[in-house]
């Protein structure tokens, strides 16, 4: 294979890769924030408990988390055909993604905004705050910064359940890794998109951490 | 509001509580925090919630404003059963109540004046004007160069100085503080307690002090309540410290186990600073004028405004011609005296006929 057209391959992979992981991810956080924020609010400490809801939420959401993805991608088959039209390529990649990222995240998001101070809150409600501003301006805005750490983990997770859907048709680096490297033992092919999931996963750790600390008034100094 | 009981209407009552209980739990597990408490806090006053840790402060503070629901009772403030309002006509009552914590409570992403600004963009007042409403609120608690700095920037006093402006912004007609200086130092618990005064004679703003130190109360609170989960006791501040009636009243104003130790057969006086024996080294002159040295057993005692308040534990001589002298020099001065000994200290410390 000739370097040009090695790296025309190369760059549509990276290319596919981060279209899935970006827009599974815009979506899954689409889904996944307001179910984290519920289970925080309808939770035993939270400023609307409600144990039913709060129950069955976290049955559903557990139950999606135990079954392993290129089980689930298999599953949803039909449903993602009815979504997106197709089940090979980077796009039918997506639903299958944010299926199994948003519970994922709904977890993420409880945990970093259950580490608020309760204090905070009593003192929201003592000012008259009504739930949907203790949500927006206490829960969510205090912790910000560990929301933003929590998107950096489920990005970077999010990426590696990409490159996994190229055993079964997807598109990106994961799929060139199986075609190059798995069926025709180009080795060296296979150790390139590696490094280049290394490089991406790093660059995106980088700047997603640095993005948290600036966000967070406490480390000013 | 039923019409059997039309409420209460005159001016005088800010706050009044009706066989008020709060029971946490169920079962086996079931903690009465706070039973039957009848109180009446009027408008204007700083009143004085004081009593051991668990005695149910907290609770009864949280009931006030609703963040806690009584088990049974009522909270009625200015004439109107906050249980009887609807969750919205309740955070809108809310607004009227302020509260301060011990630890603060700012919210740490938000510079000073946005913290104070906060209960005014909850109840929607405009951008400008709520900068403004916040920055006079800085200006009046002494802080209006920090208007930028985090909390994380700010010393314990500067956060609770903020917390108050905050607490004051909505205009509120009282303010409710549980333990606010607990976790100050004296001095910055001084200079916070002050504020504390000014606001509520400047402003006239009703203020609820819930503490466990007996020097709190004394420093600024007109009158107090002593809680162990019921009432022990109500009265002016000064009765109560010069008479206290509950044995729980007497352990706040000496721990039990801290006096029992020390008594071994001698004998003791407690003396009394209420603020009437001003600007005079008492023990130093009664020492020149009796001529008889005393040693001091414990002495807790605080200056407020040049003022001395407190009290001291002193060993008297055995010589009853001594003490008397040391009775009728301290009694000219104007301080309470009364003798304290083993057996009135291990029942229930100061009993009535320990007083001298
Ligand atoms: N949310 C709660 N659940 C169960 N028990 C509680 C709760 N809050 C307070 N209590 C109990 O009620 C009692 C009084 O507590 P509290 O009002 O915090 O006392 P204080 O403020 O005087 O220290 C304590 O025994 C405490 O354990
Ligand atoms: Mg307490």
């Amino acid at each position: 294979m000739d370097f040009t057209r090695w790296l025309l391959v190369i760059g549509d992979g990276m290319t596919q890769t981060l279209y899935m992981t970006l827009v599974s991810t815009v979506f899954a956080y689409l889904i996944g924030l307001p179910l984290g924020v519920l289970l925080t609010v309808t939770g035993p400490k939270g400023i609307h408990p409600m144990p039913r809801l709060n129950q069955v939420l976290g049955i559903i959401i557990n139950s999606l988390r135990s079954v392993p993805f290129l089980i689930l991608l298999v599953a949803i088959l039909p449903l993602t055909r009815r979504l997106v039209g197709t089940t090979i390529g980077s796009t039918a990649t997506i639903p299958p993604l944010v299926i199994a990222a948003a519970p994922f995240i709904a977890r993420i998001v409880e945990s970093s905004l259950l580490e608020v101070d309760p204090g905070l809150i009593e003192a929201a409600e003592s000012m008259g705050a009504s739930p949907m501003q203790i949500i927006t301006k206490v829960l969510l805005s205090e912790a910000r910064s560990s929301l933003a750490t929590g998107a950096v983990i489920a990005t970077t997770t999010i990426l590696g359940y990409s490159a996994l859907a190229g055993f079964t048709g997807g598109g990106g680096l994961g799929a060139i890794a199986v075609n190059y490297g798995y069926h025709r033992y180009q080795t060296d092919v296979m150790l390139w998109t590696v490094f280049l999931l290394i490089v991406i996963v790093q660059v995106i750790q980088e700047v997603g951490m640095r993005l948290s600390r600036r966000m967070d008034a406490r480390s000013k100094k | 509001m039923s019409a059997a009981h039309p409420p209460e209407r005159d001016n005088q009552t800010l706050f009044r509580l009706e066989e008020l209980t709060k029971i946490f739990g169920e079962g086996e597990e079931q903690v009465t925090a706070i039973q039957d408490i009848d109180l009446t806090i009027r408008s204007g006053e700083i009143f004085g919630i004081i009593g051991l840790s668990g005695a149910g402060k907290s609770t009864l503070i949280r009931c006030l404003n609703l963040l806690e629901r009584p088990s049974s009772g009522k909270v009625i403030f200015r004439g109107v059963d906050l249980q009887s309002l609807s969750k919205k006509e309740l955070l809108q009552e809310r607004q009227k109540i302020g509260m301060i914590f011990q630890n603060f409570n700012l919210l740490q992403q938000r510079t000073a004046l946005e913290n104070v600004r906060f209960p005014l963009e909850i109840s929607g007042m405009g951008n400008y004007r709520a900068t403004q409403k916040a920055r006079e609120m800085l200006q009046l608690v002494g802080l209006p160069e920090k208007e930028r700095a985090y909390p994380t920037e700010l010393s314990g006093g500067q956060q609770q100085r903020v917390a108050i402006a905050r607490a004051l912004a909505s205009e509120p007609d009282v303010l409710l503080c549980d333990e606010a200086t607990s976790a100050l130092d004296p001095a910055t618990t001084k200079s916070i307690l002050e504020l504390l005064k000014s606001i509520n004679e400047t402003l006239g703003v009703t203020i609820i002090m819930i503490t466990h130190e007996m020097s709190v109360v004394q420093a600024i609170c007109n009158r107090v309540a002593v809680i162990d989960t019921t009432i022990a006791e109500v009265g002016d501040v000064d009765e109560v410290f010069l008479r206290p009636a509950s044995r729980i009243a007497r352990e706040l104003i000496f721990p039990k186990g801290e006096l029992l130790e020390r008594l071994q057969g001698s004998r003791y006086l407690r003396i009394v600073f209420d603020g009437t024996a001003a600007h005079e080294p008492i023990i130093a002159n009664m020492t020149l004028a009796c001529q008889t040295p005393v040693s001091i057993l414990s002495a807790d005692s605080r200056n407020i405004d040049g003022i001395a308040y407190g009290q001291m534990i002193i060993q008297i001589p055995e010589d009853q011609q001594e003490t008397e002298k040391i009775l009728s020099y301290l009694t000219s001065r104007g301080v309470t005296v009364e003798e304290v000994t083993e057996a009135t200290a291990q029942n229930g410390l100061f009993s009535e006929e320990g007083r001298v």
